[in-house]
């Protein structure tokens, strides 16, 4: 992770614009890509933030970091107080929320949900970056590394992507799938996720929930 | 900035803005509402980066600014203030708002921070209808969309604008309802716009009465009524071929008088009341309609009415809050309900004497009985 206090002033383009004038920040670039401006209030909410994946156009006194949204966020470094880098180790992050926790504990249990003739061998498999959500065993005994998101958005395939490559390397695993599920995923989601070779899968809450059985439905 | 407006309209501005927008604060700017005065009139802006409200008002104004300030403070304030015209003027951050012998110091946010909003473009496609209608609309379809979040998509409203037609649809996969109105505009597009965003949009279109004027634009919908603006970002993501679901045919077809069918519905369904699962049934047969509602913890209920049947007598049961719901969005004196048997889905259509009814179809699905 990069992190540079510094005076600065940012602008950001995109459905939205607005300004941030000049004053002493923080700037977080994460191992990822996604830079965040914060300001010393405010908790955990940046000021302002671009997520991967985007690119960094960085010269001495003016970042450039665009997505492939088009949105673009420019950060102009009036003076550079600090700038430092450190490797922290790489973990998952926070627990799931709420709807992700419970869509693992469902879909452990039945995982034919994602794909006919799925085995769930375990729950949040470790790897050296980060556990992955379930570890299965596909009908012909490959292993399926499976990624459960609430809505599915392109990081949390580029998450997958990560695992997949780090579960490769371990002779009793590969070769190694993907799946990623979500109660949605989004358009640009599904596309880069085909272009890897990455099945997805939206799964229906109320379905696996197995509530509201009396209840039909239309689809 | 120095200002005099009148209290009421004041008040109204500052708690239309901050309500439709919602709570939901990613920026500490978002939590602001913006006001500008020029030109005679004070715009109040407020946005969560999903939904924008803008309002104005003539106002009095003896020097132009703008301010962000606190908006859950400012509308709380506002509520409370005495019936007399409100003065505001700002300095650096401070401002101050009198109103009869009522004094308030508010700090303000720094106005630079608040986001821009992007309006609707100049030439992206537009078109009108009358307030009324959209209310009305808006009020017949939304009620069936999802509140779960667990399907985004089905949160929505499917607004579709095509050959001469204005058509809303929305689903939470166990009913559906779509509903035509003519609209003669040059506009075609669709749209998934969140519901809540539309009721919104609907609420304040029957408050302020005249036309609405919705603009279409790739990514966000905007609805323009009088003095104000509602700017929504839609719903990425394929709504449903509902235009798949829709029967083309059915067995039985009943008429019955809606007040009545509600009234008894209500009734029997107390004994279902917080038992999500509890299903109201209806048997047609004879000239008459037997609801029966039965809850091992509860008791039970039973009350019949006369119905007009054409076709063989069934028994179907339905959710009762469903049916309630279908049976609300219905305008007219009596209902039409056509029905195939008890595991397909019923269609509801308004129904008159006189063949002048709402293009409304409201489908939905039983409840499996043992």
């Amino acid at each position: 992770m990069r992190l540079i206090v510094a005076r600065c002033t940012a602008t950001y383009d995109g459905r939205l614009s607005s300004t941030l004038t000049s004053a002493v920040r923080l700037i977080m670039v994460k191992a990822d890509g996604c830079v965040a401006l914060h300001a010393d209030v405010g908790a955990y909410k940046p000021l302002n933030w671009m997520n991967a994946p985007n690119t960094i156009d960085e010269e001495p006194d003016r970042w450039v970091v665009r997505n492939p949204k088009g949105e673009v966020l420019t950060i102009e470094l009036e003076a550079v107080l600090e700038d430092v880098s450190y490797e922290l180790d790489t973990e998952r992050g926070l627990t799931l929320d709420g709807v992700e926790r419970e869509l693992q504990e469902l879909l452990a249990d039945h995982p034919t949900h994602l794909e006919a003739g799925l085995i769930c061998i375990q729950r949040e498999f470790r790897t050296d970056l980060g556990p992955v959500d379930l570890l299965c065993r596909d009908a012909d005994g490959a292993a399926v590394a499976v990624e459960i998101k609430r809505i599915g958005e392109i990081d949390g395939v580029e998450q997958l992507t990560r695992y997949l490559e780090r579960m490769e390397r371990d002779p009793l695993l590969k070769p190694v799938r993907g799946l990623f599920a979500a109660t949605t995923i989004k358009p640009q989601a599904r596309v880069l996720a085909e272009s890897r070779g990455i099945a997805w899968v939206e799964v229906d809450l109320g379905r696996l929930r197995g509530e509201e059985d009396a209840h039909l439905r239309l689809f | 900035m120095k200002l005099r407006a009148e209290r009421a309209e004041f008040a109204e501005a500052v708690s239309w803005a901050t309500r439709t927008v919602g709570a939901r604060v990613t920026l500490p700017a978002l939590s602001g509402i913006l006001l500008e005065a020029q030109d005679g009139k004070l715009i109040c802006r407020a946005t969560d980066l999903e939904v924008a409200a803008e309002i104005s008002i003539p106002v009095q104004i003896d020097q132009p600014g703008r301010v962000l300030l606190p908006g859950r403070l400012l509308s709380q304030l506002v509520a409370r203030f005495p019936d007399a015209p409100v003065t505001l003027s700002a300095d650096a951050d401070r401002v101050e708002l009198t109103c009869g012998r009522a004094t308030f110091h508010v700090r303000g946010m720094q106005a630079e921070d608040f986001p821009t909003l992007a309006g609707p473009t100049e030439d992206a496609p537009q078109g009108r209808v009358k307030a009324d209608a959209f209310a009305r609309l808006v009020s017949q379809v939304a009620r069936a969309a999802a509140s779960d979040e667990g399907r985004p998509v089905l949160t929505g409203v499917h607004l579709e604008a095509a050959e001469g037609q204005l058509t809303a649809a929305a689903t939470d996969s166990y009913r559906l309802a779509v509903r035509s109105l003519t609209w003669e505009e040059a506009v075609d597009g669709t749209a998934l716009v969140p519901a809540r965003s539309l009721q919104e949009a609907a609420k304040a279109a029957s408050e302020v009465g005249g036309s609405v004027t919705i603009v279409l634009e790739d990514g966000q919908v905007s609805f323009l009524f009088g003095d104000r603006r509602l700017t929504t970002k839609l719903i990425e993501g394929s709504f449903p071929n509902y235009r798949a679901l829709l029967p083309d045919g059915h067995e039985t077809s009943v008429v019955v008088e809606r007040a009545g069918l509600i009234e008894a519905l209500q009734r029997v369904s107390i004994v279902a009341l917080g038992q999500a699962n509890t299903p109201v049934s209806l048997t047609f047969a004879d000239g008459s309609v037997d609801l029966q509602a039965s809850n091992q913890e509860m008791g039970d209920a039973a009350e019949a009415l006369p119905a007009e049947i054409d076709g063989e007598g069934l028994t179907i049961s339905f959710n009762p809050g469903f049916l309630l719901a279908g049976l609300e969005a219905n305008g007219t004196e009596h209902i039409r309900i056509e029905l195939r048997d008890g595991l397909k889905p019923a269609v509801l259509r308004p129904h008159s004497a006189d063949g002048e009814v709402d293009d409304l179809t409201y489908l939905l699905m039983p409840m499996r009985v043992n």
